[in-house]
């Protein structure tokens, strides 16, 4: 497998680029201003990262090293780039290798790490305080973010939710959906003796049941986590499944908000 | 008429973020095969073939622009196909190409992925596939052009031309032969006025008087007057 080949394994790995490095973010949406100022955007580009690596005046081993990854990979192959500093790996493909020598024993090397959506990583991001961003149920216009199907009644924060706000349902089989761009994500909702079962999905696929009740509310906090997901756009669905624990007065479920690794 | 659209694409319009929409193709070949193109690669519903769903590639370069226009005759538009990835013989756009592509059904259509429904779509061939180092193109015409119809289907004449008890004249009369005149179709033997498909000339006014050009105007004390004034 391909992610095993890696740029980086260790601090003293001599394939390591020249640091510090600033990881670019994900592919910016197109954006449109109107005659009023007002923005809006869509993301067109879903690929991942381009990430300038550059290594300085490394010795003829580390040049030859990474002519020779580059010429293994470039037709349908892809390495993994692990960033030292910031501790993540990127799946994808090294392009535009630039090898000149610059002094006696001294190469210059330059390529693009181009990010690849969809590729397996050698491990997932897992840092949600720093890497991550949250998806509400609205934006800041009012507007929903979420695709619901069948009743969903608005509640507004009582200090317990996250953010503005969220949508709540006892239909069965009612769904909440989101689209993002990440990796993994998180599912946040409060829990409450009223609450009852919802399921979670990826992509039309079923991951688990979680269980809103609790014996006294507690606020928003992260109820279902999923960490291995290769960079993609990903839809995640929450359906009231109609099911309760036993324990519970109602089978209630919310769409408080996702977190998204980006 | 304005097109239908579909439920929920206000609301995900509305929207000051979201995501481009997947422009899906939808390619059969006189020979039957299909392929499945599309900006973005992933699973999608189909418009042609068994289905319900595909894996489409994402070998589609541009999609456009499309011109549509009232009479139907000149609406067509481009398709820009990756003419890249494949083997060291030919490429994956190539092999398909082996087959004949004019002709082909195509079936283009604007899918929003948010809403999961189709948001525009137009039907049509394919002609003229021009091959290039890095792109294919190929020009898709609208499936119908009035300039393929060979005038009218039938001469207008004074006469009916429907058969007569045919399903387009429709008479359930007695009669058994229609001599196809106006008046005979309106016959209560035969009463299919309504389908009448002749031209009838003017209605002939019984004893109408005569047509007189206009007379000059005399004074009645001139001698060339005649009698009546107009």
């Amino acid at each position: 497998m391909s992610e095993l080949t890696i740029i980086g394994t260790s601090p003293a790995d001599p394939l390591n680029p020249d640091y510090p490095l600033e990881l670019p973010p994900l592919p910016e949406p197109d954006d449109f201003v109107a005659e009023s100022g007002e923005f809006f955007t869509r993301q067109r580009n879903l690929s991942g990262r381009v990430i300038p690596l550059s290594w300085s005046r490394r010795p003829k081993a580390t040049a030859d090293a990474l002519r020779q990854m580059f010429d293994q990979h470039r037709n349908g192959g892809f390495v993994s780039f692990h960033h030292i500093e910031n501790d993540r790996y990127f799946s994808g493909n090294l392009r535009g290798l630039r090898v000149s020598q610059s002094r006696y024993e001294g190469w210059d090397i330059s390529a693009t790490f181009y990010e690849q959506a969809g590729r397996a990583l050698y491990a997932y991001p897992s840092n949600w305080a720093r890497d991550a961003v949250f998806m509400e149920e609205r934006d800041d216009y009012g507007n929903d973010l979420v695709k619901l199907i069948a009743g969903w009644t608005w509640f507004p924060s009582n200090g317990e939710r996250h953010g503005a706000g969220t949508y709540q349902t006892n239909v069965q089989l009612a769904a909440a959906e989101w689209n993002y761009l990440g990796y993994g994500f998180r599912v946040w909702s409060i829990k409450h003796p009223s609450l009852g079962l919802f399921a979670v999905l990826l992509d039309g696929v079923l991951l688990d049941w979680q269980d809103l009740y609790a014996p006294a509310s507690q606020i928003s906090s992260p109820v279902y986590t999923r960490q291995n997901v290769p960079l993609g756009l990903h839809r995640v669905q929450l359906i009231c499944t109609g099911e309760k624990n036993p324990l519970a007065t109602g089978y209630a479920v919310e769409a408080d908000a996702i977190e998204v690794m980006r | 008429m304005p097109r239908p659209m579909p439920a929920g694409l206000t609301s995900i319009y509305k929207r000051r973020g979201g995501f481009a929409p997947v422009w899906l193709v939808d390619v059969q070949l006189p020979n039957g095969v299909i392929y499945y193109i599309a900006s973005h690669t992933g699973v999608y519903p189909t418009r042609l073939g068994a289905g319900p769903t595909a894996a489409y590639k994402p070998w589609l370069r541009s999609c456009g622009p499309f011109r549509t226009t009232r009479s139907l005759r000149t609406d067509a538009g481009d398709l820009t196909i990756q003419n890249i990835s494949g083997n060291t013989i030919y490429s994956d756009t190539v092999a398909a190409l082996r087959n004949e592509w004019e002709g082909a059904l195509i079936i283009v259509r604007r899918w929003k992925r948010e809403l999961d429904a189709t948001t525009w779509e137009m039907h049509g061939f394919a002609t003229e596939p021009r091959l290039g180092r890095e792109y294919i193109t190929v020009r898709m015409l609208q499936l119908m052009d009035p300039s393929d119809v060979d005038g009218l289907p039938e001469t207008y004449q004074e006469s009916c031309s429907w058969r007569f008890k045919s399903a387009q004249c429709g008479s359930m009369g007695t009669a058994a032969t229609c001599p196809k005149t106006a008046a005979a179709c309106a016959d209560p033997t035969r009463n299919a006025r309504p389908r009448f498909n002749g031209l009838s000339k003017p209605p002939v006014v019984k004893n109408a008087p005569p047509y007189l050009p206009p007379r000059k105007l005399y004074y009645s004390d001139d001698p060339r007057f005649q009698g009546e004034v107009y």
